[in-house]
């Protein structure tokens, strides 16, 4: 059974040299994800939000070193699709080839736009900007068509 | 019994026939009527690869029909002749070919003058290969993509065991056949391993099998892109494998193209698969021997009167058959139908009443998508028929392993044919050898001339019958080898439907800010501003527009770009990056900032605002937000300067509150100061408004106090409708866009796009103001250096209009006669009385004209006066309060 | 007797007028050289074979709908001598009048074409603004909605605007210049410029020397390359242009059709082929690759205007390279290099330019002096800051 819903996570962005950010450590069974360089994302439940930041500050802000903390939480939506046909759904939606071990964090055109997918065994997170969640959301039900997609209630990310 | 509908006929169906066997055996035999001649075509290739069978199939014009299955409650008519394919009254016209050669247009009607829009009206009737469907949506397809180690486009023999071969080596292989796997291939040993080969790929699970998939090209990536029932598939794989076979030839003789002459393989198919009967008496022309194969099916269709063949072939025909040794057509008779052959040989010429010709001159490689790839530079491996053509069963299939291990078989430069002397050379366009001989004659000498001023090549096989023809034509008549080259392949190797090329991309792709659902509840009527859909307006506009003036008001302004910068060159970086000061920019403060690029031309404006030493925001304008991401990162790594950039267009929303109640309506909702002492013009300041955390900016472009909240997208809602629940008593109402226009217009702040153009210096647009030439370095600087001794030959400036007549925003500007520029912003001011309005104006008798005469095709002619903007709250009090 | 359009000839040592490039710019410089001035030892020197650069893949809208008034001045020349090309070269080019619609779906394009509107008018050139109504009378078969993104609000509408065989345009030319002494050689490439102390005395080819007169550089997307045999800079970047064919249908569009908002321009030829354009691949290349990204994404905004062509079938994509300047608009005239002009900067605006452009350059070649209409698109002129902006005519950009 294939199900879509909306998740919600935090998003930390996370700017520093890269050697400060192969460093960082997150508590908290957040994920980290390597978006550039210079740019890691780490993606949690909102439950820990202020205090992931806080933390990330202390590991990379002044006077440790330059690096800027920016909470990007409401700059993306994220809408997660699960089942078996997870990847089914992806290859609809996606050029990127994906990982294929059970995780992975894919940047790519998602439905059309930048996005970023973090895949996590059968469940697949997507996210796009925030402006154009509406459009993922309908691009997804779109090419589901076939394979029997159900919403669900939105829940915390895990 | 199924059938489908043929011009008011129930035309039966027999299991595995295409529409085009269907009706055969249903006794039609005129399929079309060419494109030039209106002559009567008849099934020829079977495989597709000719434009004999095209019909209209379900509306659907220039659909082949003999690789289209026939299934039940289909429309099919055929789309050429007039009043039908059976009588034509423009076949006509091939007693008029003494007056249509080769390019006959291009050398009449030209004569007077007049003549040719009228014969180009009659021309256009003729033409095309049938009706457009008008009425019709398109359908909606999907796409998706497939990432496989190994993608096989044909699954003859060849690809099916190239694809076996690499999933045994633990590939992920797509294959793909345009038809259904084995529909082209008469019955005999090839069929029965190709069903056996079938059997196992289908039980492979790292096979997929696309049947009814076209692969229309290779493209760089690589990418092969195939159209099938169930959408658009997009394969991205680490190699490709080419194994499409061979066609076989066509064959160019006068009378070559009348109903009766088949192609060798089409006619096995025919017989072999589909039963049908050929005729009365056959003549076969078999000049290679894999067609020996197809002899014993045809003889069953057919009595065979004669068998052309070279010596070396003639050996191994069956006894019984008559022979004619080193015997070649010389011409093909026949009115509508194929009636006889006259056949030269060492004996002489002789004729041989017949109603049926078969031809098996050899195969020609389907390399269409072969040469694509080598076009975008795509390595593929080629297997099969299509790398030597007629190879036997058990050569193919080491072919198609050699091919599944990526191994590289050189193709081999295809075998020409003889150069064409007579008959139609391009089925499609109708050309015949006698027009090649003209259009050379007149000097088109070489493929691509003779291509493009003959149309050979150019119709719907796009040279699958008649490229190697061409190609020999002129390497019989010119040594040099360019001339004789082959044309460029280009996709798509079939023809495809424009739906099914834009399966899943025809979304339309909005952005939306966070109140886009509030603004359609609230009655907003929006628009397009760029890729974000923005409030036009609510209702009234002059309603709007007096909110602001009067009282207070509020504005969606979330699609400003929004940057976060820091790291410890940042301010380095905006020093020299910016126009304006920076460096001395206080914490708590921000400034209205120009951005100019290398050549000192303004692309954008927005604010620079500073939180702490290292650390700023900026904004851009709407329309370039996304961009200016890219061209930070760029001067940044340039430069060599590290700075942390956090791009927070989508994160943040933005409401504007402006008017002269606006400090009113914020106080009511905040317990932190907003007075004009804690936050002065150009202040930048974090307070809690209604329970939310913003970012507050004291701006102004419209003239009134006015302030920007800057906050989280997810309470934009909240905000907003705490705003107007404040400020119901203050009486507030939102304002759209149309709204701010003739506010800002009145303020004289113009907007970067519609008031500049490609080269506007800040001097020519009066902002000299904004740039510190003192700053020995930014980005523009050394282009205003040397542009300050320039006259600049344009200015923008502000213009009034007396009364209610304000001219269109495009008006022409007159000095007596002369243009001396143009509108780029006009409105009426209510709260002035007056049109007010923005312009380029050009020197004119050496100065820059202070009265000018407006023109916008309303027929009013406008004086207009030149003005010093901005025009309203000149001082900036109401700005400032 | 058939009578011959292109002869072949023995390449001689040295010509009064050397132009490199045998395309419609080239062509028509040769022939105006012969027939105008007078001067006849000119010879065009081609590469592959006449018109297969961008005269002979471009979508063959003929127009003079610009927004400056140096532009329109220029275009109203070049879309006048085509009126008449047919009669004066004895070649019939298939020249039809449609009349050129340019839509506006959004604001800014509404105020844009009806300044042109204005524009053109002072000038003589014959638009007119339209409502979404009037624009639905002019174009029935266009979805007002476009496929319920972006609604049409308005266009500017050019009645003269054309079409024509651009082909038969370079072979016009060129057989009319024969016939008056001018000579063509195919196969022939420029591999440099001989140049003595600043002055240009002939040029390098793979068939050896040729001294000239003078030497015009009239190519296209490749001026890149030659400007450096002359050691000459030029602001310009190559991009690649791509479009597509369908296959021949009877006739279902009278109107050429073009709109910035969705960056593409769609009209249908005499033979029924719908021929669709777009806007410059945003990268610069010389390679003319067709891609798959273009192919879908120009298919998708054709069925958004005209929802018919949603069934109809691709036959051919092609691309073409296109030398883009940063003010959209031509390079023409003298360089630093005596002896030595150029023809450039033709971007997307190059084939409609081409009676025009030949005319004014044989002028320039024939006198020494630069004409005035020409005057404008001089090389230096983004030095004096006298840029000439057509961005939003040029193309749909």
């Amino acid at each position: 059974m294939l199900s879509l819903f909306a998740t919600h996570a935090f998003i930390i962005a996370v700017h520093a040299d890269r050697s400060v950010l192969d460093a960082l450590r997150v508590t908290s069974g957040s994920r980290v994800a390597r978006v550039a360089s210079d740019e890691a994302w780490i993606i949690g439940d909102r439950s820990v939000r202020s205090q992931t930041s806080t933390e990330a500050v202390g590991q990379v802000g002044p006077p440790l070193s330059d690096g800027l903390v920016v909470d990007q939480t409401d700059g993306w939506s994220i809408w997660s699709v699960r089942g078996p046909e997870v990847r089914q759904v992806l290859g609809r939606l996606m050029v990127a080839d994906l990982p294929s071990g059970g995780y992975g964090f894919v940047q790519g055109a998602i439905a059309g736009v930048s996005g970023k997918l973090l895949l996590l065994g059968d469940t697949a997170h997507l996210m796009v900007p925030a402006p154009v969640g509406h459009h993922l959301r309908d691009r997804i039900v779109a090419v589901s068509g076939d394979l029997g997609l159900e919403f669900e209630e939105s829940r915390p990310f895990a | 019994m199924t059938s489908f509908e043929f011009e008011g006929r129930q035309i039966p169906i027999e299991l595995g026939d295409s529409i085009a066997t269907a009706l055969y055996r249903s006794g039609v035999r005129t399929f079309s009527r060419s494109f030039k001649y209106h002559r009567p075509r008849g099934l020829y290739c079977g495989t597709g690869d000719c434009p004999n069978c095209s019909m209209t199939v379900e509306g659907e014009p220039a659909v082949r029909t003999c690789v289209t299955p026939a299934t039940p409650g289909l429309e099919v008519h055929r789309s050429t002749g007039w009043p039908s394919a059976d009588i034509d009254v423009f076949s006509a016209l091939w007693w008029l070919r003494p007056f249509m050669p080769v390019g006959f247009y291009y050398k009449s009607m030209h004569k007077p003058a007049a003549v040719w829009p009228i014969a180009e009206r009659f021309i256009r009737q003729l033409a095309g290969l049938g009706d457009v469907p008008l009425n019709q949506a398109p359908d909606d397809r999907e796409r998706r993509y497939h990432h496989a180690d190994v993608c096989v486009i044909g699954a003859g023999i060849a690809g099916l065991t190239a694809a076996l071969v690499a999933a045994d080596r633990d590939e992920t292989v797509v294959v793909c056949d345009e038809g259904r796997v084995g529909s082209k291939i008469p019955p005999g040993a090839l069929d029965s391993r190709i069903t056996a080969s079938l059997a196992q790929v289908r039980r492979d699970r790292r096979i997929t099998l696309i049947e009814h998939g076209t692969a229309f090209g290779i493209y760089e990536g690589p990418l092969v892109p195939i159209v099938a029932a169930d959408g658009l598939h997009l394969v991205l794989p680490k190699r490709v494998v080419v194994t499409t076979g061979a066609a076989e030839r066509h064959g160019v003789f006068a009378g070559n193209d009348l109903p009766g002459v088949w192609l060798a393989r089409g006619a096995a198919v025919a017989v072999g698969r589909h039963g049908l009967g050929l005729g009365n008496h056959a003549v076969v022309v078999m000049e290679t021997e894999y067609a020996l194969d197809n002899l014993a099916s045809i003889q069953a269709a057919v009595r065979i009167d004669a068998v052309l063949a070279p010596s070396a072939l003639a050996a191994r025909i069956p006894t019984g058959l008559r022979v004619i040794v080193d015997g070649k057509v010389e011409r093909a008779l026949g009115r509508a139908r194929l009636r006889a052959v006259e056949i030269r040989s060492p004996q002489g010429v002789e004729r041989i009443g017949c109603d049926t010709l078969i031809l098996a001159f050899g195969l020609v490689p389907r390399d269409n998508l072969v040469r694509q790839a080598t076009a975008a530079s795509v390595t593929v491996a080629v297997g099969g028929d299509v790398a030597t053509p007629g190879l036997g069963l058990e050569a193919a299939i080491a072919s198609g392993r050699a091919a599944g291990r990526g191994e590289p078989t050189p193709l081999e430069e295809p075998t020409l044919p003889a150069a064409p002397c007579a008959g139609f050379v391009c089925l499609c366009e109708d050309v015949s050898a006698a027009d090649l001989d003209l259009a050379w004659a007149e000097g088109y000498q070489g493929t691509e001339l003779l291509k493009r001023y003959s149309t050979a090549t150019m119709g719907p096989c796009q040279g699958a019958m008649c490229h190697g023809h061409l190609r020999s034509f002129v390497a019989a008549r010119s040594p040099v080898p360019i001339l004789s080259v082959a044309t460029t392949a280009r996709p798509p190797a079939r023809p495809v439907r424009l739906q099914d090329v834009a399966a899943g991309a025809r979304y339309p792709l909005e952005w939306h800010t966070g109140l886009h659902e509030r603004h359609l509840e609230m009655g907003g009527i929006m628009e397009w501003a760029g890729v974000w859909k923005r409030v036009e307006r609510y209702g009234d506009v002059m309603e709007e527009y007096r909110a602001v003036r009067e009282r207070v008001s509020i504005m969606d302004v979330s699609t400003l770009g929004k940057y976060h910068l820091a790291g410890r060159d940042a301010t380095a970086f905006l020093e020299r990056l910016y126009p304006c000061h920076v460096a001395n920019l206080k914490p708590g403060r921000s400034r209205y900032a120009l951005l100019l690029n290398e050549a000192g031309y303004v692309f954008d404006d927005g604010l620079v605002g500073r939180f702490g030493a290292e650390e700023y925001y900026l904004t851009f304008t709407s329309s370039g937000a996304d961009a200016m991401e890219s061209w930070l990162r760029d001067w940044a790594e340039s430069w060599g300067h590290t700075v942390r950039l956090a791009n927070q267009t989508g994160t943040l929303g933005a409401i504007n509150v402006a008017g002269p109640r606006a400090r009113d309506l914020l106080v009511k909702l905040s317990d932190d100061p907003v007075d004009s002492k804690t936050i002065p013009y150009g202040g930048l300041a974090r307070i809690t408004i209604a329970g939310v955390s913003c970012l507050l900016l004291r701006v102004g472009f419209v003239g009134e106090l006015s302030f920007e909240l800057h906050h989280p997208r997810l309470e934009t809602v909240k905000l907003w409708d705490a705003l107007l629940e404040a400020g119901r008593e203050l009486g507030v109402r939102p304002h759209g866009l149309e709204a701010l226009r003739l506010l800002r217009l009145e303020k004289g702040h113009l907007i970067v796009g519609q008031d500049t153009d490609f080269d506007s210096t800040p001097a020519k647009l009066g902002l000299e103001w904004a740039v510190k030439m003192e700053k020995s370095e930014f980005v523009g600087r050394t282009a205003l250096l040397r542009l300050k001794d320039i006259e600049p030959n344009r200015i923008l400036r502000a213009f009034t209009f007396p009364g209610n007549d304000v001219p269109l925003e495009g008006a022409q500007l007159l000095e007596g006669t002369d243009r001396v520029g143009y509108l780029t912003s006009s409105r009426y001011s209510p709260v002035l009385g007056y049109g007010v309005a923005l312009a380029w104006v050009y020197r004119h008798r050496g100065t820059f004209p202070t009265t000018v005469e407006a023109i916008d095709g309303s027929g009013r002619t406008m004086v207009g006066t030149v003005a010093e903007a901005p025009f309203y709250d000149r001082e900036g009090g109401r700005l400032r309060a | 007797m058939p009578k011959v359009h292109l002869r072949s000839h023995t390449l001689e040592p040295s010509y009064d007028v050397v132009i490199i490039g045998g395309g419609g710019h080239g062509l028509a410089t040769a022939y105006y050289l012969a027939k105008e001035f007078g001067v006849r030892r000119v010879v065009v020197l081609e590469r592959a074979y006449i018109g297969s650069g961008g005269t002979g893949r471009n979508t063959t809208v003929l127009r003079a709908n610009y927004k400056t008034p140096e532009t329109i001045r220029f275009y109203k020349k070049s879309f006048d001598l085509y009126a008449t090309l047919a009669q004066d070269l004895d070649y019939n080019m298939l020249r039809s009048e449609r009349g050129l619609l340019w839509l506006a779906h959004s604001e800014p394009q509404l105020r844009n074409q009806r300044e042109r509107a204005l524009q053109n008018q002072h000038f003589g050139v014959n638009t007119v603004f339209l409502g979404a109504e009037q624009v639905h009378e002019v174009c029935p078969q266009l979805d007002m909605t476009a496929g319920s993104k972006r609604p049409i609000l308005g266009a500017a509408y050019h009645p003269p605007g054309a079409i024509i065989r651009h082909d038969a345009v370079a072979w016009g030319y060129a057989a009319a210049a024969e016939r008056l002494g001018v000579q063509i050689h195919q196969g022939v490439e420029v591999t440099g410029l001989r140049i003595e102390g600043a002055r240009c005395l002939g040029v390098e080819t793979n068939r050896g020397f040729i001294g000239a007169g003078a030497v015009l550089s009239a190519v296209g997307g490749y001026v890149t390359q030659i400007a450096e045999m002359a050691r000459i800079r030029l602001p310009i970047v190559t991009h690649p242009l791509q479009a597509f064919v369908t296959e021949a249908y009877k006739p279902v569009l009278d109107r050429i059709v073009a709109s910035a908002d969705l960056h593409i321009y769609i009209s249908q030829s005499a033979r029924g082929e719908l021929l669709v354009g777009a806007e410059i691949d945003p990268y610069s290349s010389y390679a003319t690759r067709s891609t798959f990204p273009f192919l879908a994404s120009c298919a998708s905004r054709a069925i958004d205007l005209f929802p018919f062509m949603a069934r109809l079938r691709i036959l051919r994509q092609w691309t073409g390279v296109c030398d883009m300047t940063p003010d959209y608009s031509p390079l023409m005239g003298l360089t630093a290099v005596d002896r030595f002009c150029i023809s450039s900067g033709w971007g997307t605006w190059g084939f409609k330019a081409i009676p025009a452009s030949g005319i004014l350059m044989a002028e320039l070649l024939a006198s020494g002096k630069v004409p005035p209409l020409m005057a404008p698109f001089a090389l230096d002129r983004f030095r004096w800051d006298r840029a000439v902006p057509e961005r939003a005519s040029a193309g749909t950009h």
